[in-house]
């Protein structure tokens, strides 16, 4: 095999083609060539997934499974991680282990001279056999050849990047690099080949890696490969979700908009009512609904409506609407304020001129609207010439889906153990402000490991109507909302509680206070852990408190440069821990990537600290399923993270520290669009509003 | 089509206001409650030094641990019968079957003998297979620990509970891990929970004697008297892998009445000697539950005064259970029983005490959630 592979390398220099390498997945997680990092790092936005069977032990190199991912957070800041299983080659149990890596890149550095990057493997955690630091500087030559230089302090037993290592890739092709490298203790020589980016869809590649020689003993006697996925993560700007796309992003070519869509010839439209009707119809064959269409003053359209179809983001509908008006008013007003309202309570109010507006829908002009979250008293119209849309949105049902998992990575007793569960939740909108919610959670499947009686069957899912509430939101000045609710929640407590929230006036601050109290409505007996003695104090869980006070203070901040948001909270958790929860998200598109650090404390108990690492993905269409009666749809964030303990002699596992009981239905994610709803982001995302007019319809 | 669903509606109108028309010729009849019949479980077994004959014996819930509220019994007074063995029905007038663990105790009264089992004679000078007169052995108590439960028709199992010493050192040790971890609602325990207090007690028991129980669960093992042939041999040819351990229970059960009783009876000596056990094995049951070094523990002053009495009784016991060994084996061969038992020794110094109940496995690695 390696021959063959030997040999169709040696072909290569007679068919190149320059390229200039690209970043690739290593067979250690992060970016590199072959178990040594370069200074180039992984693409911005990308997530790369690779399956590989090469994996280090104490002992040395072995054939095991070896699951890396990374992702480029910033173009100066990769993170990565590997989840590896040590296959006992004399048939025992199979250890595991699961591990971080970081990587920054030197910015200011002009790009021709040369990339500086400095990186740590296996950050944190427990037992950091292979914990590394190194710096590394490449350099692109020749167009196509990279190479790298670097030195490292390693506790890796192999020696690698333990001392200065070296390497160098040759990418002729951009499906093909050859790399060769020293790693500080041994020389080998891989083959990186990918699918062509235009061959799979969303610029998705699938990649493969080889080891085509090593002078390491215990990597000659095997074959070491691995396969990977890369997807860039804003999926957007190809998710083409409405049959109509095509022939709405033909529209901003051939400025055809106005006939393509059906609209009355001149002479009615100008008619200014006739003009408002109008408007009025395409909104509600959109599907918005609660709309009424007014004149705010002689030159001015009032729109205010609800939103309830471009559910995975509320920029979506934005953009509709905006695109809307500016096309389909021409004639009567020159400026529009929007409404937007979620229950009939004002979230975003919109003002701008028409003019401007299509101006940046058909001609790439700057975005120039004024949009303000402080929605306070924005209703009060004065005009008694309304026109008013029959979609109402009174006691009409909204269904989501989602799935639920519960999981242990990187165990004893397994790589991954999950428990998985359909969640389904009611949402049943009354008077202005009120809702009605409930959750039933449906167990589907779950590995052994979560089946009864086994280690982690205390934590499966089950069936059954876990929450029910009612919930009552007030709007109140200076931005700030208010929502009051009371009910059910996790099968047993009755629970009243309250947040309110306040939002800057641009958006970038954001505090929340949610205090809560529930009560068990059960005396739950007292447990004890699976497979120990049940004599020992310790085999015995901790009695659940009847009672649980849950008061959680949020801070968040949201830098548009940077894309991304820190949240800092603060406050006495359901395990009735106190401590602090520090998030960094960052956002591709409705796909975040998020960093967490908890340090939370139960009185008369020692301390905890974890780190973790998660993701949030739209599990719904960017334009869902909507009729008259009632709606279904998904979960426009879908997240899921994985934690870790760290900072003690063991990473025992801990779940539930540092839950904050947040709600499916709350204020960050009912009313401000999962904390994206301020002109700060809209401004951002603006190309997302003509975006969204043309394409996502 | 409307007419018929009008029609049909109708109907069902019509029938209902009828049916709501009740003459009081028609009020249903009020049936008496059925008498509640008392739930009865029936519960035998044999107390067992030498046979304890004419010993009160009496159950209690093994949540009462002060042992206060025996459980009502048919008959009333239950006594061991000639050959020490007791029937007694308990009976729960609510009618609720009765399950969960129980503590059946034997103690000897005012007219209770005890068979000498000794190998030639007991401390008092009564030989082997003579009845030790009362004075001697009035006021000795044994005790064992058993779990009631039901069939698939709600019935009552019936439960066969002996008496022993060694019971009553395992039910000692159970006790004092209902005391340490109040987590153990005894109770509520299924019956696995109590089978395993059982076999906690039976191991630090056996390492205090000396006796390896690691695997055995002393409720289990069927001690008989020794100077009853017949029992020996069926108890032996049952045993089956547990003969040795059965052997050596048996035998060191018996050696007991040989300990010295200078200045005291036979009754108060075992007694004695059983409340020394107790304060050793509730010493490491303490320090099992805390997780504390049970070396550490056991420099503890009223341990190392308990162990210090208990080490030249463990001299005469090994002493005495061997040669009890021998007598028994000789007895089978007079009675033409052809059954080898098989010598097993009690070692003259207990080994240092080391317990090890398992580890609790908290699983390492990293939690996840959506």
């Amino acid at each position: 095999m390696k021959r063959c592979i030997l040999f169709a390398l040696a072909l290569l220099p007679a068919v190149t083609v320059t390229a200039e390498p690209e970043a690739t997945m290593s067979f250690q997680g992060y970016s590199g060539l072959i178990n040594t990092p370069t200074a180039k790092l992984f693409d911005e936005g990308t997530f790369y997934l690779q399956y590989g069977n090469q994996v280090e032990t104490r002992d040395g190199y072995r054939n095991g499974d070896n699951y890396n991912f990374g992702i480029g957070l910033w173009e100066y800041v990769e993170v990565s991680g590997r989840l590896a299983e040590y296959k006992d080659p004399n048939g025992g149990s199979s250890p595991t282990d699961l591990s971080a890596n970081i990587k920054l890149a030197m910015p200011f550095i002009p790009k021709d001279w040369f990339s500086l990057a400095f990186g740590i493997q296996d950050v944190g955690g427990a037992a950091n056999f292979f914990d590394a630091q190194y710096v590394v500087a490449s350099k692109t030559i020749f167009d196509d050849v990279n190479v790298s230089l670097g030195l490292g302090k390693s506790d890796s037993n192999q020696g690698r990047l333990d001392g200065v290592f070296a390497g160098i890739a040759w990418q002729p092709y951009e499906w093909v690099k050859l790399s060769a490298e020293y790693d500080a203790a041994d020389t080998q020589l891989g083959l990186h080949i990918s699918s062509p980016k235009s061959w799979l869809s969303s610029g998705m590649q699938l990649t493969t890696d080889l080891l085509v020689s090593s002078s390491n003993e215990a990597l000659k006697d095997d074959f070491y490969y691995g396969l990977g996925l890369t997807i860039p993560l804003d999926l957007n700007a190809t998710d083409h979700s409405s049959p109509y796309h095509e022939q709405n992003s033909n529209l901003v070519h051939t400025q055809a908009y106005s006939s393509s869509e059906g609209v009355e010839p001149d002479v009615v439209e100008r008619s200014a009512t006739a003009e408002r009707l109008r408007v009025l119809e395409l909104l509600a064959k959109e599907g918005f609904a609660a709309i009424e269409i007014a004149e705010a003053d002689y030159n001015t359209v009032y729109v205010e409506l609800e939103n309830h179809v471009y559910n995975r983001n509320q920029i979506d509908g934005l953009g509709v609407v905006l695109g809307i008006l500016s096309k389909h008013i021409q004639h009567n007003y020159s400026h529009f304020k929007l409404v937007l309202k979620e229950r009939e309570i004002p979230i975003l109010v919109v003002r701008g001129s028409l003019a401007e507006y299509d101006a940046f829908l058909t001609d790439n002009q700057p975005l120039k609207l004024d949009i303000s979250t402080d929605t306070f008293g924005v209703q009060r119209i004065n005009t008694s010439a309304d026109l008013q849309d029959a979609n109402s949105s009174w006691l009409k049902p909204r269904f989501t889906f989602w799935p639920g998992i519960v999981s242990r990575i990187g165990t004893e007793f397994g790589v991954f153990d999950a428990s998985l569960a359909l969640i389904s939740h009611l949402e049943v909108p009354l008077w202005p402000g009120a809702a009605i919610t409930a959750q039933h959670t449906k167990q589907v499947a779950e590995t052994s490991n979560f089946e009864e009686g086994e280690v982690f069957s205390d934590y499966k899912q089950t069936t059954g109507l876990n929450e029910y509430s009612f919930h009552q939101t007030f709007s109140l000045p200076y931005s700030i909302k208010n929502m009051a609710f009371v009910g059910r929640y996790r099968d047993t407590y009755n629970y009243l509680a309250n947040e309110v929230r306040w939002q800057s006036f641009a958006g970038s601050h954001k505090v929340n206070l949610l205090t809560a109290r529930y009560e068990n409505q059960i005396t739950p007996e007292r447990e004890h852990y699976d497979g120990c003695n049940i004599l020992f104090l310790r085999c015995w869980k901790k009695a659940e408190p009847q009672q649980r006070d849950v008061i959680v203070a949020k801070y968040r901040y949201y830098n548009a440069h940077f894309n991304a948001s820190a949240e800092i909270q603060l406050g006495q958790y359901w395990q009735q821990d106190k401590g602090v929860v520090v998030k960094l998200e960052r956002m591709f598109g409705d796909v975040t990537l998020n960093l967490t650090y908890k340090d939370t404390k139960v009185d008369n108990e020692e301390a905890n600290q974890f780190i973790g690492l998660g993701f949030s993905i739209p599990l719904t269409p960017r334009k869902d399923y909507n009729n008259r009666y009632f709606q279904v749809r998904g979960k426009p964030k879908w997240q899921y993270s994985v934690n870790t303990l760290v900072g003690k002699s063991h990473n025992n596992l801990t779940p539930g520290s540092g839950d904050s009981t947040q709600l499916f239905y709350n204020l960050d994610s009912t009313f401000y669009n999962n904390n994206r709803l301020s002109s700060e982001y809209i401004y951002e995302n603006s190309p997302r509003l003509r975006q969204a007019y043309y394409q996502a319809r | 089509m409307k007419k018929i669903v009008r029609a049909t509606l109708a109907a069902s109108i019509a029938l209902a206001l009828t049916a709501c028309n009740n003459d009081k010729k028609d009020a249903p009849v009020i049936e008496p409650p059925a008498p509640v019949v008392p739930a009865t479980l029936d519960i035998s077994g044999a107390a067992v030094k030498g046979a304890l004959i004419g010993a009160k014996v009496q159950i209690y819930r093994a949540s009462d641990v002060a042992l206060a509220t025996p459980l009502t019994t048919e008959p009333a007074d239950v006594q061991t019968d000639e050959n020490g063995d007791y029937t007694a029905t308990v009976v729960d007038a609510s009618g609720n079957a009765i399950v969960g663990a129980l503590v059946v105790t034997i103690t000897a009264d005012g007219d209770t003998v005890m068979r000498c089992d000794a190998a030639v004679v007991c401390a008092d000078g009564t030989p082997r297979g003579e009845n030790i007169p009362n004075e001697e052995i009035a006021g000795i108590s044994m005790s064992t620990l058993t779990f009631a439960a039901v069939d698939a028709d709600g019935d009552s199992i019936a439960i066969d509970a002996d008496a022993n010493t060694f019971t009553t050192m395992a039910t000692d040790a159970v006790f004092a891990q209902l005391a340490i971890n109040t987590n153990l609602d005894i109770d509520n325990l299924s019956v696995e929970g109590v089978v395993a207090l059982q076999k906690n007690a039976s191991l630090i028991v056996g390492e205090i004697l000396g006796i390896d129980l690691s695997t055995t669960n002393i409720y289990d093992i069927k001690i008989v008297d020794s100077t009853d042939t017949v029992a020996v041999a069926a108890a032996a040819t049952e045993a089956g892998d547990s003969a040795n351990v059965t052997t050596q229970l048996t035998s060191f059960n018996a050696a007991l009445a040989v300990l010295d009783t200078t200045d005291s009876t036979i009754s108060q000596t075992i007694n004695n000697y059983v409340q020394t056990v107790a304060v050793v094995s509730t010493t490491l049951v303490d320090a099992l539950a805390e997780g504390t070094d049970i070396a550490i523990a056991l420099t503890d002053p009223d341990a190392v005064t308990a162990l210090a009495v208990l080490a030249p009784a463990q001299t005469a016991i090994s002493d005495e259970a061997t040669t009890i060994q021998q007598t028994v084996q000789q007895d089978l061969i007079d009675d033409g029983i052809d059954i080898v038992i098989e010598p097993v020794v009690i070692p003259a110094t207990v080994p240092p005490i080391e317990i090890d109940l398992g580890d609790i496995i908290v699983p390492t690695g990293a939690t996840g959630g959506t």
